[in-house]
């Protein structure tokens, strides 16, 4: 039968739809059309839509000729360098980053943490091994009032040669000055240098003709009142800088698509290959750039914001996914954060050969990263996600504001910097998606973005404090991640909820307020939610003991930024017990024995009153909400203080079906869940996890044995 | 008599292989459910569309309970291929006509030795053609797949053929000599080649489809009941294409 069906098919028809079927599964989809906007004229917003930029928070200037050898994937530039004394103490010398440098040799700071690996990319065996910025030459252009170093390079006097030195880990180096610049004063060096690319693993380098040039430019620490906050580069710590505005010159070969921090200001016509970019921008800490002659362009505005996609031509069919997160995240973070202050956001998509450069923030400017590929066999399954491609787009755009304008010290303070971010891409996602936004799906399942919060916060959280400098953390442990971006993150929601959203993102947005374009810390985040939600919040107005159950701020700060302790409460035991009655012999007034019968219930087994033994299993001590659901059908709330190891509700008169800790789940530091909800054998439903897993078991091996089987 | 008429003639075989293989997926399966059970306890997890974060949580706890549906999958698999080579024998003798369970049951037994041999050339012979196969056009996926597909259905003809030589026409079938006759038998019938691996690619198919409806279908009734339909459907297609070799093998004795 099957052979007469077969014979039919034969010929001209069979070789049809066997070619429609390799059309339909080979077919590559076409990248849409590039598509460009025009460069905005300006590197911040128009003051009425930027918000407050302080003049005074500029503090380091810096202009750059650059010429980017793209055989050898060197840059050759010199730096000049405007620097304020903003402190109150005269400054004799300047602390510089060379981050370049951790990638020297195998004994820096950075690679003997990182033994050669960063976010499962390995370094390089050949060629493109090694990165360096060599310092060749330092000179002091001028010294004194900030107003007469407008032109330095046009003043009167020569300059003069200055020594530096390099630190004991080659990403730091010194320069002293010839006299100490004074509070108020201002210097101007020039620099020149040479930076060696490295085959890009960690963030910064080259892979054939993409360039990721990050961190590549020597670049001053923080001057603060102790002296220069200028870190060893390590593993886990990132960039700390003052703001200033960038005037960037850029000589690349002519074929290159370049993008960059800040506006394109002027393009000269090419030069015998070359081509040169004037690229600026205003307040902000840093300058990256990308190139490569395989991008291609697609614009797009939201609000006056020019967005600019560079995306090699297979990763191009991605773009608008990428637009509209992209798009979610500055709505999102606008709204709750305060105004985006730059003109321009550009979005770098590496190939996918140079995927240890994905993920990366730097002012105006961030690199994403694919999102899985989902063939059809996949999407047979249902599964569909948003964590690979569009989280990453909404995770590094989140850094612009944390911390890009709140550009908070890193290396001393992760959590200010993931954290932070973090917490606020959960927000953005769910002003996007809604209250129950999906990250993830398949077949009939989903992870929310809370499931996304908080899954395995309870196995990677645990032995360091969330407070950890960042060389604190050491790779071998693998807890920087979930201490410090999901622990903060989560700390923070769960604090939101206790507190009430809307009395929480007004003390956020406080925080926000005050620190925009500055260096905020810690302390200030911390002292801001004090000042804002006050010492103690509100949690029920008469609590298990009848009195009102408070959440005390600071001590849930310091627990759950200075201790490494884990939520975790449980429904230990639940039970009806017999109730206590009055049944017995007593003695009357009269001072005779009298018999009291027991009562009994419709089931002739006395009344009975419901007990609940909940146990604080975690050291993080939080009031928790329990509910109680009777046979009734009724349910009642209790509010516990969550102080004592344990314990014990009582019911009286009431009969339990079951008890839920924490029903509207608040508590999103809480990392284990499926010890919350106890209900009685006599009232047990089905535990909702047993007979799913198990039917969907049976069904594989269904399919697995009609697979193999006969 | 052609090979469909063979395969509906034996409801009872049918039947049978199929309460075998639900009664199998559901003993495999209930190890698994016993020990979630056992770790659930009296709690309860209200999210019926998040249970991705509750296993999760559960694998992180109790890792046994991973362990112990890795087991089961595998199992499954072993099992599958084991019962294949075990009721082998007695399903082409039904197939060709014999009918009673002591018939079907002495076939099993005594062509066990056979298929087994058969089994391991046939073993053989696909991962030469897997290592063929990738050497000459692993480089496109595509043509790989589409290649793959034919070289495997090929395979399984070959052995459906050398099953029923050895059950209907009494050859030893021990010999390679004897299954590489079946091969040739194979290669010089392309529709019946055709045909059965039409046959066998539908059973991969509804194999497929039993997974999609589960993973649609999680904790839902219907899920698993589409799937044990599917299982069914599944076996029926195999009876098929094993009656179209014995259909082919009876023809060319006669």
């Amino acid at each position: 039968m099957v052979a007469m069906d077969l014979r039919r098919l034969r010929g001209p028809g069979l070789c049809a739809a066997a070619g429609a079927l390799v059309g339909l599964l080979a077919c590559d989809p076409q990248p849409p059309p590039e598509r460009t906007v025009p460069e905005p004229t300006e590197a911040l917003r128009p003051p009425t839509e930027r918000g407050e930029v302080p003049a005074e928070a500029r503090v380091a200037d810096y202009v750059i000729d650059a010429s980017l050898d793209a055989e050898a994937h060197t840059v050759t530039g010199t730096a000049r360098i405007t620097w304020r004394n903003t402190t109150a103490a005269p400054v004799a010398d300047l602390g510089l980053h060379l981050y370049m440098n951790a990638f020297r040799a195998e004994d820096t700071a950075w690679m003997l943490e990182s033994r050669g690996t960063h976010r499962n990319a390995r370094q390089h065996q050949s060629e493109g091994r090694w990165g360096f910025l060599d310092l060749r030459a330092a000179r002091l252009l001028g010294q004194g009032p900030p107003a007469s170093l407008q032109a330095p390079e046009g003043g009167a006097a020569a300059p003069v040669a200055l020594t530096w030195a390099e630190g004991a880990d080659p990403s730091l180096a010194t320069i002293p000055l010839p006299r100490p610049v004074g509070p108020g004063e201002a210097v101007t060096v020039e620099l020149d240098f040479l930076t060696q690319l490295p085959r890009v693993f960690a963030r910064t380098g080259y892979d054939g003709d993409f360039h990721m040039v990050a961190q590549w430019y020597p670049k001053l620490g923080v001057r603060e009142a102790g002296g220069w906050k200028a870190h060893v580069f390590t593993l886990f710590s990132e960039f700390y800088a003052d703001f200033g505005d960038y005037e960037v010159r850029l000589d690349v070969p002519e074929d290159m698509v370049v993008g960059a921090t800040g506006i394109l200001a002027e393009e000269r016509p090419p030069e015998a290959g070359r081509k040169q970019l004037t690229y600026k921008a205003e307040m902000v800490h840093d300058f990256a750039w990308a190139a490569s002659p395989d991008f291609l362009e697609y614009g797009d505005t939201w609000r006056g914001v020019r967005i600019r996609q560079l995306l090699p031509r297979a990763l191009a069919a991605d773009a608008p996914a990428h637009l509209e997160a992209l798009v979610a995240a500055l709505g999102s973070m606008d709204r709750r954060f305060g105004p985006y202050p730059w003109s321009t956001i550009t979005v770098i998509h590496p190939p996918r050969t140079a995927d240890g450069a994905q993920g990366m923030e730097y002012p105006t400017l961030f690199t994403t990263s694919d999102m899985l590929p989902t063939p059809l066999p996949l999407r047979l399954l249902g599964i569909d996600e948003r964590i690979s491609g569009e989280f990453t787009t909404i995770h590094e755009f989140g850094h612009q504001y944390f911390q890009g304008m709140l550009a908070s010290d890193e290396f001393s303070q992760p959590w200010l910097d993931e954290g932070l971010n973090s917490f606020s891409n959960i927000l953005a996602l769910e002003d996007w998606l809604g209250p129950a936004a999906e990250v993830a799906t398949l077949g009939n399942q989903r992870v929310t973005h809370v499931d996304f919060a908080r899954v395995l916060l309870e196995f990677d959280s645990t032995l360091d404090p969330v407070d950890t400098p960042a060389d604190g953390f050491r790779e071998f442990t693998d807890t920087y991640g979930g201490t410090v971006y999901r622990k903060t993150s989560a700390m923070l929601l769960t604090l939101r909820r206790l507190a009430g959203p809307e009395n929480f993102d007004r003390a956020f947005r406080a925080y926000v307020d005050a620190h925009r374009f500055r260096h905020p810390r810690g302390a200030d985040l911390e002292r801001t939610l004090l000042r804002e939600l006050g010492p103690k919040v509100r949690i029920a107005d008469a609590g298990a003991d009848g009195k009102p159950v408070d959440l005390d701020v600071r001590d849930f700060l310091d627990q759950a930024l200075r201790a490494t302790s884990s939520l975790d409460f449980a429904v230990a035991r639940v039970a009806n017990r017999r109730a206590r009655g009055a049944a017995g012999w007593h003695r009357d007034p009269a001072g005779h024995l009298d018999l009291t019968e027991p009562a009994t219930d419709d089931d002739g087994d006395g009344p009975r009153e419901g007990f609940a033994l909940v146990v604080r299993e975690g050291e993080f001590r939080v009031p928790v909400e329990i509910e109680a659901e009777f046979d009734d059908g009724t349910t009642e709330r209790v509010v516990w203080d969550g102080q004592a190891r344990y314990r014990i509700f009582a019911w009286p008169g009431r009969r339990l079906r079951g008890v839920v800790l924490d029903p509207d789940d608040k508590l999103l530091l809480e990392g284990r869940r499926l010890d919350n909800r106890y209900y009685l054998p006599e009232a047990r439903k089905p535990d909702g996890v047993t007979q799913p897993l198990a039917d969907l078991v049976e069904a594989t091996e269904l399919a697995a044995l009609a697979g193999v089987g006969l | 008599m052609n090979a469909l008429r063979r395969a509906l003639g034996a409801p009872l075989l049918w039947l049978g292989l199929c309460a075998l293989q639900l009664g199998l997926a559901w003993a495999l399966a209930a190890p698994v459910r016993a020990a979630v059970r056992a770790a659930m306890g009296g709690y309860h997890w209200p999210f019926p569309d998040r249970l991705v974060a509750a296993l999760i949580e559960l694998f992180s706890v109790h890792p046994t309970i991973a362990a112990a549906l890795t087991v089961a999958q595998i199992a499954s698999l072993v099992l599958g291929g084991l019962l294949a080579l075990l009721l082998g024998g007695g399903v082409v003798h039904r197939l060709a006509g014999a009918r009673g369970a002591p018939e079907f049951a002495r076939a099993c037994v005594a062509h066990l030795p056979a298929l087994a041999a058969i089994a391991g050339y046939g073993l053989l012979l696909r991962l030469v053609l897997l290592w063929f196969t990738h050497a000459l056009v692993g480089a496109h996926v595509l043509a790989e797949l589409l290649a793959l597909v034919l070289v495997l259905s090929f395979a399984t003809c070959a052995g459906d053929l050398a099953a029923a030589r050895r059950v209907v026409r009494g050859d030893r079938g021990l010999h390679p000599r004897e299954y590489l006759r079946a091969c040739a038998d194979a290669a010089r019938a392309p529709r019946l080649w055709l045909a059965s691996g039409a046959l066998g690619l539908a059973r991969w198919a509804v194999a497929a489809a039993i997974v999609v409806a589960a993973v649609h279908g999680i904790g839902e009734p219907w899920a698993l009941w589409t799937a044990r339909g599917l299982a069914c459907l599944a076996v029926f297609l195999s009876l098929w294409r094993i009656a179209l070799a014995v259909e082919h093998t009876a023809a060319s004795r006669g």
